[in-house]
């Protein structure tokens, strides 16, 4: 799990999105919130500079999983075409004709399941289904039908909203098939999907995220650190480690790690 | 063999072909029927089929209650969370939860959940739901459907068109309105919590006790908006009826004239008086057509279903010695009509009616998934007679089946303080203070939960334990609904000793005694003294100020006349001494408005000098 901020803002999650097949961040007037990206993902899956209708907020607007990538109508064309340029070409690139453009508020997903909007479009439900190659819900999160913004979920689990009750974080639970805890990101901010992007076995969250959000996130999406290859670009400043099994076997490595 | 389910809207029962020939025309597919027109052997039948399942159902119950002790990992793999919220349903396998939520009946749900999305017409929706699903499940499913029952205590509820659809097994399933059972077995079921086919089978007994003693008798009774409709009926026949209108909301804009007075801001317009009468009028008429016309009639209802509208309920249910309540609210026959009806009339009413009582026959839907643990061998054929015979028995063994326990838990649910201490004072012997529902609730969380401080207290007095857990494992105190209810916990902590009860397990803090209570209340009405005297202090002071205000803006506007006089003064026409508008003219130190003035008053200066001259010589 990596802290870092965006041009002095922890809203990380609006400027980019991470999937388990690539990530895309947005162009900024500094390469330092790119790099973080870069030096920890890079060996494993491209990392984009993108921008959609020529503006950075690309994690709102954008959803996608290994599979596929679904892009607002207002994206331009040379955009999509760079997209489909930098991206993987097992990854399928779809723009998509929807009211609610904004895809990432609208839309959760993981390799297998997605939570929509209510109101989304049956078109784009179907559009969802095919591309994304998920089962769909629609789904509100404690009321809210914005399911991007209010909860972040994975192939190992997810986070909701904090006032979700157990019975709906048991619903979803169930129809998601990952265990769910309801929690909160960058010092008690609700926003999940602002505050935090995540994959399978990376996660960025904003600067603001104290270490016991941090334990809670690395527990339930179950962020075990096995491989040591990918901590060779991570300073001790940004990164902060907490148990995966448990925390103290974790907090006795770290020690180890500093006193050597 | 054709396995029929018969559901209802408000009424219902899936059974083997043969078994339901006693509904009528009950031959094909998608017939309605009514539970008002069931007979006694019907219904008594028809509860001695449901009651088949309890065994079962005790299983589910016992095994989920151990499950609920163990890790919250474990409940996620388990039944936990198959449900679908918003529509109030609980499924038994995800794929069923995955269909429902593909269906078209659950999008249209979330739809109308979406802050904004109106509300649709209920029975139009419902009537909607019922064919679609019947279609749907008689394309997906062959009729024939010969089987080894599947014992599974199961429920669904949809609350939106208020059937509780309960499978016995592939041989019955029923469903039936949650508001008729209530009102027929002393048994609550809270509008969230899950009704058990054991609670639907003796209440389907109780209906059908009500039954032998003749035709159903139900009454129900609508007001709203300054309108009124009731009708009784036995059976399917209505037997009176009666309607008022009177003139109590502003057309155009809506809401009540009572609302409004109540708001703080009392009109005096003629609309306003109108309303107020129409309103007392109304009062009267309805509570003499109840309380007195029709009073015998009410009294021999089996069940009475009122729709009012919340600022209306006193008209029905409030009453004095002189003028006693045409309802009673803690009767168990007095029943919220479940679902919502449009404008009272006495179609609307009559409608209601059906609907509580309709019965619509359709095929099963098929069920592919796994198969319970350990079936109870049993034939597909309905069962013997005397394995009828000995169900009442089995249902008497249920835990929670001792009459004064089911008492003072329909009490507690419902939060009246009063018929909780009716109930322990009579103290029957086979009352259990700690009994469970069938989802593991005790008296005391029941009451906790509805807020009923006093009924709490008289619980904690009379040995309630406050230890006792419900099915989530949580302490009385901690499903409380206010401050209220708190303090009922803490005052009896202190009332009966710390000695009483392991006071810490159940989790309630410090109590609060006598002299503790009297200090705070002291407290509250020093702390009010003050804020009352503040806030006089404050009106003083404001009427000071404006009385300030006040003279300074006469002392200004007679500074300002006086300033106007002198500037008059200063401005005036030597001659004329009119005012003088623009620039004056000058002669001399002298100003005029016109040249005319001018030379009139150089003229009259020569005159008068010249008369001086003359005087002088």
């Amino acid at each position: 799990m990596i802290r870092c901020q965006f041009e002095g803002s922890n809203e990380i999650g609006v400027v980019s999105r991470l999937t388990n097949a690539y990530a895309l961040t947005c162009v900024g007037n500094s390469e330092s919130f790119y790099s973080v990206f870069q030096s920890e993902l890079s060996q494993h899956i491209p990392v984009v500079h993108a921008s959609i209708a020529g503006c950075r907020f690309v994690g709102r607007v954008t959803v996608g999983n290994r599979r596929g990538l679904l892009v607002p109508n207002t994206t331009g064309d040379q955009e999509l075409q760079h997209l489909r340029n930098a991206l993987p070409d097992s990854v399928v690139v779809q723009r998509v004709d929807e009211r609610l453009s904004a895809l990432g508020n609208c839309i959760a997903c993981n390799d297998h399941v997605a939570l929509v909007h209510t109101d989304l479009d049956r078109e784009t439900e179907d559009i969802v289904a095919d591309v994304l190659g998920v089962e769909v819900f629609r789904q509100t999160i404690c009321g809210n039908a914005l399911v991007g913004s209010y909860c972040v979920f994975t192939n190992q689990g997810g986070i909701v909203h904090p006032r979700t009750s157990v019975e709906d974080l048991e619903e979803l639970a169930s129809l998601l098939q990952v265990p769910l805890i309801a929690g909160t990101v960058n010092r008690g901010s609700d926003v999940l999907g602002a505050g935090l992007v995540a994959n399978d076995w990376a996660a960025f969250c904003g600067y603001d995220t104290t270490s016991t959000e941090i334990n809670v996130l690395e527990t339930v999406l179950k962020l075990d650190d096995d491989d040591d290859d990918d901590d060779d670009g991570d300073l001790a400043g940004t990164s902060a480690r907490g148990g995966g099994g448990g925390p103290t076997p974790k907090m006795r490595d770290a020690l180890i790690d500093t006193i050597v | 063999m054709t396995t029929l389910l018969a559901r209802a809207e408000g009424g219902i029962v899936a059974v083997q072909k043969r078994a339901m020939a006693w509904i009528p025309q009950a031959a094909e597919d998608g017939t309605v029927g009514s539970l008002w027109e069931l007979s006694y052997e019907a219904l008594e039948q028809l509860a001695s089929l449901a009651s088949v399942g309890v065994e079962s159902v005790e299983e589910t119950s016992s095994s989920s209650l151990s499950s609920s002790s163990s890790t919250a990992a474990a409940r996620m793999g388990g039944t936990r969370g198959l449900t679908c919220i918003a529509c109030g349903l609980k499924f038994e396998s995800r794929e069923e939860q995955t269909t429902h939520f593909a269906s078209e009946e659950h999008r249209g749900r979330r739809a109308n959940k979406v802050p904004g999305a109106r509300e649709q017409d209920l029975p139009e929706r419902a009537a909607e739901a019922a064919s679609s699903s019947s279609s749907s499940e008689n394309s997906s499913s062959s009729e024939e459907e010969e089987e080894e029952e599947e014992y599974r205590g199961t429920l669904r509820r949809d609350q939106r068109s208020s059937t509780v659809e309960v499978s016995i097994g592939a041989a019955l399933s029923m469903s039936v309105s949650p508001a008729v059972l209530r009102a027929t077995a002393f048994w609550g079921g809270r509008s969230g919590s899950a009704l058990t086919q054991a609670v639907a089978a003796s209440r389907v007994r109780a209906l059908a006790t009500a039954r032998g003693r003749g035709p159903l008798r139900a009454a129900v009774v609508a007001l709203r908006s300054g309108r009124f409709a009731a009708a009784l009926f036995e059976g399917r026949r209505m037997t009176h009826h009666r309607t008022f209108s009177r003139y109590t909301t502003r057309r155009g804009q809506g809401g009540a004239q009572a609302v409004v007075d109540g708001s703080g801001k009392a009109p005096k317009s003629i609309g306003s008086q109108l309303r107020r009468h129409g309103e007392r009028a109304l009062s009267d008429e309805v509570r003499s057509l109840l309380g007195v016309a029709w009073r015998e009639a009410l009294a021999s209802c089996d069940l009475v279903f009122v729709a009012a509208a919340r600022l209306l309920r006193p008209v029905l249910f409030a009453g004095t010695d002189n003028d006693p309540a045409p309802l009673d609210a803690r009767d168990l026959r007095v029943q919220r009509l479940p679902f919502g009806i449009s404008k009272p009339t006495l179609e609307a009413v009559a409608a209601a009616h059906a609907r509580l009582g309709a019965v619509l026959v359709h095929a099963p839907a098929p069920r592919q998934q796994d198969p319970p643990a350990s079936p109870p061998s049993r034939g597909a054929t309905t069962p013997p007679p005397a394995q009828h015979q000995k169900q009442p028995q089995e249902i008497a063994a249920f835990p929670e089946a001792s009459d004064a326990s089911r008492r003072l838990l329909e009490a507690c649910e419902r939060g009246h303080a009063d018929a909780v201490e009716a109930v322990l004072a009579s103290a029957p012997e086979d009352l259990d203070l700690d009994a469970r529902d069938l989802v593991g609730r005790r008296p005391l969380h029941l009451a906790a939960a509805a807020g009923a401080a006093r009924a709490v207290l008289a619980l904690l007095v009379a040995g309630a334990d406050p230890t006792a857990l419900d099915e989530r494992e949580r302490p009385p105190y901690y499903v409380s609904a206010d401050k209220k209810t708190r303090d009922a916990f803490r005052t009896a902590r202190a009332d009966l000793g710390e000695e009483a009860h392991d006071w810490a397990a159940a989790a309630v803090p410090e109590g609060l005694d006598a002299a503790t209570r009297a200090a705070k209340k002291a407290k509250d009405q020093e702390k009010k003294r003050r804020q009352r005297d503040r806030h006089r202090q404050a009106k003083q002071r404001a009427a000071e100020q404006a009385t300030l205000r006040a003279d300074a803006e006469a002392a200004r506007i007679a500074a300002k006349a006086a300033r106007d006089l002198l500037d008059a003064k200063l401005n005036a026409c030597a001659m004329c001494s009119a005012p003088i508008r623009g620039a004056p003219f000058t002669r001399l130190d002298f100003q005029y408005c016109s040249s005319a003035c001018a030379q009139a008053h150089r003229r009259a200066q020569c005159a008068a000098a010249a008369e001086k001259r003359m005087r002088d010589l």
